[in-house]
């Protein structure tokens, strides 16, 4: 009796520990990681613009080309749903090769022609769509075969492959067309390496790897993204263990106490967020350019970019060196700089009709980037007599309280990758509030001798060919003085455990991660 | 009591279409913000805007809006998140649970604590253990609900690593689940424990005082029935007012204590769709809300009625 309760007892050990093994073979790989949004918005990839959703977006689909994740930039993209393309002479054409036996997810089919020409026809169109701006340039698309799509231009555009590539996800339009348009946001369906598992919009989504994807498996098998809007949290969540990635702080005592951690890396990215002060010229006393060149000398750019950390600096040209934009020696600046000299700004206060300086009431956001900002600048200001009153508001309503136009000065972050982007969405006179095109234009700068240029430079096939009138507006813009380019600092800010691995770019985008090519190492 | 019941439970209607109507003017006249800015961003050109405002259907006139929300909740359709389309119901659906969990663990381990607490306070009255407890229940109430948060999260989790640092743990484990509501229970529990202490303690020592515990005394009864059977009993129609609204100032407190802890919750719905400015989950979450309160008062005031003999509602 004894015995076989024995053998029984051991026969169980032995089924136990057989299951324990097992469990550990099939055992996933998961990467979780840390993100500092309070919600994740929609996952449709026509309307996921930022930096807490487009990551999740970009995971579950494909476009046409891809950046090459060792060097992005605007001229050397990577096959991805289109194997190869052509470029017309004139620039105005470019024919797409598309890949066999690609199939999107949920048994949706395979991946044709009339996908591509569907999805790149939502994505142009300003009423279905937020990446219509970035493929302005797209006149028409047609598909040639059931693997060949050829997309006509208005105007050569030598960075619309690049915009291809991070903006342009393949959907399929026999899934877009039969889920129902109320569950677009909840429901992607993409060809690419993760399928969207679980879904909790204020919470965390769970990613799982696509076992019949196209290319080669990723890494994780399974990628929790959790949002953790408390950056005390998700610190203390990184440091101990419970998460293998982080989103970080931009502030210069997180990233040195990070640094401090041993076996923490913190990763900190291009492009650089551009933070330009905007002065509303069409309110008083703004409008009189003693008063801008005054608060420009007044304010001392040096200190808050060396507040914000080392990977802050001072700006003094309207374009930050972004492509296409401006070196010194090509635009030689006007006898100011704005170096801070407060007796200066004195005596143009003085020579506007403001001896003893003026007072104003004006926004900002709830967001510390922008507030801390404002903050020094409301002490500087005071330097010289200007009395700036604060009013604090959360992120989204100012961004709607800007558009309005009403907002004497403000600060405004943003960044692009060429000097295009830039001149226009700031100082064309097509993005001032207003009207249908309304971009960050919110001080109502207007010279036609700025449009002309930007309009020419927009025709041009080429970044070498566009520059020189990009620098040449840049200077009338120096004159001008609608904005004072204040200080830029780079936007990406990540924390990782140094077994994580992943191309030295990934986050270079600062709104695209690539779970994909992550790793970890074995020990 | 019957027909008293049935007043109260008639009166709820009405009241939540007076909130959810007050929710519905409140947020389209306070300016917070459009859901299409909210989604679209700052890099989007106005056009966008207004094309996705249309597709919203915020440019329709004010009182179609109000009818077609209205309409919908009086089919118990709460509606659709303006951001992410999913249906709120269903959003509730899987978020209520670990509230409600929450908020009922915290409240029973704050009189699990608080009353036995209170009661020795009281019976120690004036002396060293009696100054202790209250100055700690002061300390602890005044911190901010955060920070001691906080602090047990680095205590325990970080620190003593015996609980997860963030979460609300796998649904499908049960123990899984109780780990991870301990640290967020206990933060809300404490500081409700200080308030039930200390109520606790002063209806104590006035019924001490009372003539029917003399009388009680004088009968030959035990100590401990006098303070238990009789003494305590009398409390608790007090305890359950505070109660009820500890309840519901917990549920709001959650969102802070989910936000520290990682852990899923009305209070982050919430607070996620009134920073994306979502008009129709705000109004329907918030009334939601204001039917908890409604319902937690009501059930408070009915279990008056069985504790307090003196009470009868007709």
């Amino acid at each position: 009796m004894r015995m076989r309760r024995t053998f029984l007892v051991l026969g169980m050990l032995a089924l136990a520990f057989a299951v324990v093994g097992l469990m550990s073979v099939a055992e996933e790989e998961t990467l979780k990681f840390g993100s500092d949004a309070s919600s994740l918005g929609t996952l449709d990839p026509l309307y996921a613009v930022g930096h807490q959703n487009k990551p999740v977006v970009d995971a579950m689909f494909d476009g046409l080309v891809t950046l090459d994740w060792s060097d992005p930039n605007y001229e050397s993209l990577l096959p991805e749903l289109a194997t190869s393309w052509d470029v017309s002479e004139d620039g105005l054409q470019i024919t797409f090769t598309l890949r066999e036996g690609v199939f999107f997810h949920g048994g949706y089919g395979e991946f044709t022609a009339d996908d591509a020409v569907f999805s790149l026809q939502k994505l142009v169109n300003t009423d279905e769509s937020a990446m219509a701006g970035y493929l302005a340039s797209i006149d028409s698309i047609q598909a040639i075969d059931s693997h060949t799509v050829m997309v006509s231009l208005a105007n050569p555009d030598p960075i619309l492959l690049m915009n291809l590539a991070k903006y342009a996800q393949m959907l399929s339009k026999a899934a877009y067309e039969d889920i129902p348009q109320e569950e677009h946001s909840t429901r992607p369906i993409g060809t690419g390496p993760y399928i969207l598992d679980e879904l909790r919009p204020t919470e965390s989504v769970v990613l799982v790897a696509n076992a019949d994807y196209w290319d080669d498996k990723p890494y994780f098998d399974r990628i929790e993204y959790l949002l953790l809007p408390d950056s005390t949290t998700r610190e203390l969540a990184f440091l101990n263990g419970d998460l293998d990635c982080i989103r970080g702080v931009n502030d210069s005592l997180w990233i040195e106490r990070m640094q401090e951690q041993s076996g923490v890396i913190v990763d900190i990215y291009p492009p650089t967020t551009y933070f330009p002060l905007i002065f509303n010229l069409t309110i008083e006393p703004f409008d009189d350019i003693r008063v801008r060149k005054a608060i420009a000398y007044a304010v001392d750019s040096q200190a808050v970019a060396d507040y914000t950390g080392a990977h802050a600096s001072v700006n003094k040209m309207p374009v930050p060196e972004i492509v296409g934009a401006a070196t010194p020696e090509q635009v030689p600046p006007p006898p100011y700089y704005y170096e801070y000299d407060l007796d200066e700004a004195r005596s143009l206060l003085a020579e506007a009709g403001y001896p003893n300086g003026f007072e104003f009431t004006t926004i900002t956001s709830d967001r510390a980037l922008y507030y801390d900002r404002m903050v020094m600048v409301q002490d500087m200001l005071k330097q010289v007599g200007i009395t700036m009153n604060l009013e604090v508001i959360a992120h989204s309503i100012f961004v709607s309280t800007l558009r309005e136009g009403e907002t004497p000065f403000s600060i405004m972050g943003s960044n692009r990758f060429t000097a295009k982007e830039l001149l226009n969405d700031f100082y064309h006179s097509a993005s001032i509030p207003g009207s249908p095109t309304a971009r960050f234009n919110f001080g109502f700068y207007s010279n036609p001798a700025v449009d002309a240029l930007l309009d020419a430079a927009d025709k041009l096939g080429t970044i070498e060919e566009a520059a020189p009138l990009w620098h040449a507006a840049e200077r009338l813009i120096m004159d001008d003085l609608p904005q004072y380019p204040f200080f830029q600092a780079a936007s990406a800010i990540v924390a990782r455990h140094s077994y994580l691995t992943y191309p030295e770019m990934t986050f270079s985008l600062n709104t695209s991660y690539r779970f994909d090519l992550m790793g970890k190492e074995e020990d | 009591m019957i027909s008293y019941i049935v007043r109260r439970l008639l009166i709820v209607i009405p009241l939540i279409l007076l909130v959810s109507s007050l929710l519905f003017v409140v947020m389209r006249v306070v300016a917070i913000g459009d859901p299409a800015t909210a989604l679209l961003g700052v890099e989007a050109t106005q056009q966008a805007v207004d094309s996705l405002i249309r597709r919203m259907g915020l440019d329709r006139p004010l009182w179609e809006q109000y009818c077609t929300y209205m309409g919908g909740l009086l089919k118990g359709d709460l509606g659709r998140s303006l951001i992410g389309g999913e249906k709120i119901v269903d959003a509730l659906r899987t978020v209520l649970p670990y509230t409600f969990t929450l908020t009922i663990v915290s409240v029973l381990i704050s009189l699990f604590i608080g009353i036995p607490l209170g009661i020795l306070a009281a019976l120690h009255r004036n002396r060293w253990m009696d100054h202790l407890l209250r100055a700690t229940s002061t300390i602890v109430r005044c911190m901010p609900t955060f920070y001691l948060g906080l602090l047990i999260l680095i205590a325990f989790a970080v620190k003593l690593r015996l609980f997860p640092t963030i979460g609300g743990g796998d649904p499908s484990s049960p123990l899984d689940l109780a780990i991870h509501l301990v640290l967020p229970a206990l933060t809300l529990a404490l500081p409700s424990a200080a308030s039930f202490m200390r109520l606790t303690r002063s209806t104590f020592l006035e019924q001490i005082n009372e003539d029917y515990v003399r009388t009680a005394r004088a009968k030959g009864l035990t100590e401990r029935v006098v303070i238990y059977k009789h003494a305590l009993r009398n409390c608790l129609s007090a305890t359950l007012t505070i109660t009820g609204l500890q309840f519901i100032a917990l549920i709001g407190n959650g969102v802070l204590i989910e936000n520290v802890f990682g852990r899923p919750g009305l209070g982050r719905l919430i607070v996620g769709s009134v920073l994306q400015s979502d008009y129709t989950s705000v109004q329907s979450l918030l009334l939601l809300y204001a039917a908890i309160v409604i319902l937690i008062n009501l059930l408070t005031d009915l279990t008056y009625a069985f504790v307090d003999p003196r009470i009868r509602y007709s």
